[in-house]
């Protein structure tokens, strides 16, 4: 066992270095959602049809073919009128369609005439914690059917899946390298114990209770 | 060399600060991590809805004092002996009827009240584990808009600290850690220097899009 203990160091240090950039975004995001320090919880609804109270631009478009899927149709509008990001849904019928589209930093509403061919955008800036909350929340549970339709939401999501699987890397070579630290085994175990008891006692009053 | 004794201190606490704290949080950290993934992805083995238990009874209780409807709520699931967060608290047309939502990881309560006959009808929804630990993952504090029309238990609130606690504790074990890195070997040090910038890079190509 003692011949890995090299390797088992190397992997803790390289797998904590990578992932330490993406824990600190989840867990500065995570503070800010579990407090009101910023009003970050979106009226999805406001913002779908901010684009009828304010007109930021209009952009012709050619109609694309119908046959298309409700989302494909929606993306090839955003292409025309020059607009990337993530489509948080799809409103609206034959005569015209409302797609909201998020990326950090911004969050955009278009109406697109289906008639006349004219995309209507409206674009608010978001400050840096909104960004935060952003990467926190994507890809996400929600909306599942058309969820990371930007390749930069998929980009991130691999991101995330990727650090996920790191993260429990460098625990466990983490707990492999404390086994090693004899001085540090009684306190450690005492670490361990008492997240043990606070983490099953919070479990256990949730089932219970 | 009062500074050589100084940054030796400082090391040998950091190191222990990273070890005790990570053994100490590990099972916090797990859940996070693997709830995240859960979140992000739409497993077929996850997907808890699909296999929800649903039982439907009635309850007698006694008339209650309270007239305000989240404070009714809260006093309602007391005498029915029933804990969570209470959500959508909300009157029918004739305020004859008081209906409410109460949510703990797992378990879900739609509750109808007759005020008059102090009839409350009951449909409990049975989830999953792993809609448990979904639960878990996204449980925090009440927004400032939610304030008004939810009522979270002391139990929740614990939660909700924990989570502060995690977020607090894995900022400390990524400084920490990138403390222990820079006084590493100078091989380790430019390995480790790859190893980082590639995860701030990925990181900050998305903030910065």
């Amino acid at each position: 066992m003692k011949k890995y203990f090299k390797l088992f160091k190397e992997i803790h240090l390289h797998t904590g270095l990578f992932i330490s950039p993406f824990l600190i975004i989840f867990a500065g995001s995570a503070l800010i959602l579990n407090h009101n320090f910023i009003d970050w919880q979106e009226d999805w609804q406001e913002w779908t049809f901010s684009v009828d109270d304010k007109v930021d631009e209009e952009i012709g478009f050619t109609l694309p073919e119908a046959d298309l899927t409700k989302i494909e149709y929606a993306k090839n509008i955003l292409r025309q009128a020059g607009i990337s990001g993530e489509i948080a849904n799809i409103f609206g019928d034959s005569v015209q369609m409302y797609i909201p589209v998020t990326k950090p930093g911004y969050r955009i509403s278009v109406k697109a005439d289906l008639v006349s061919g004219t995309a209507y955008i409206h674009t608010e800036r978001t400050n840096f914690w909104k960004k935060l909350i952003w990467l926190h929340k994507m890809p996400g549970p929600h909306n599942a059917n058309i969820r990371g339709n930007w390749v930069h939401t998929r980009l991130w999501g691999s991101a995330v899946d990727f650090s996920m699987i790191c993260l429990f890397i460098s625990s466990i070579t983490g707990i492999v390298l404390w086994y090693y630290f004899k001085k540090d085994r009684i306190a450690g175990i005492i670490a361990l114990l008492i997240g043990l008891l606070s983490f099953s006692s919070l479990i256990i009053g949730f089932t219970v209770l | 060399m009062k500074y050589s004794r100084l940054r030796n201190n400082l090391i040998a606490w950091n190191r222990k600060i990273h070890i005790y704290l990570g053994l100490f949080l590990l099972l916090f950290i797990w859940l996070f991590g693997l709830s995240g993934l859960l979140l992000n992805h739409h497993w077929e083995f996850s997907n808890s809805w699909v296999k929800r238990k649903v039982v439907s009874y009635e309850k007698m209780i006694k008339p209650g004092k309270e007239k305000d409807g989240k404070n009714m709520a809260r006093e309602i699931a007391d005498k029915l002996n029933l804990s969570g967060n209470i959500v959508n608290v909300r009157y029918s047309a004739d305020s004859s009827v008081l209906d409410f939502i109460l949510t703990k990881p797992g378990t879900r309560y739609d509750l109808s009240t007759k005020l008059r006959t102090c009839r409350v009808t009951i449909k409990e929804t049975i989830l999953d584990q792993w809609a448990a630990i979904k639960a878990l993952h996204t449980m925090r504090n009440p927004t400032q808009k939610e304030m008004n029309d939810r009522h979270q238990p002391t139990l929740a609130y614990i939660w909700s600290f924990s989570i502060d606690v995690v977020s607090v504790g894995l900022i400390i074990i990524c400084l920490g850690g990138w403390y222990l890195w820079y006084q590493a070997e100078k091989k380790r040090f430019y390995l480790g220097l790859i190893s980082l910038t590639t995860g701030v890079i990925l990181a900050a190509y998305i903030l910065m899009f």
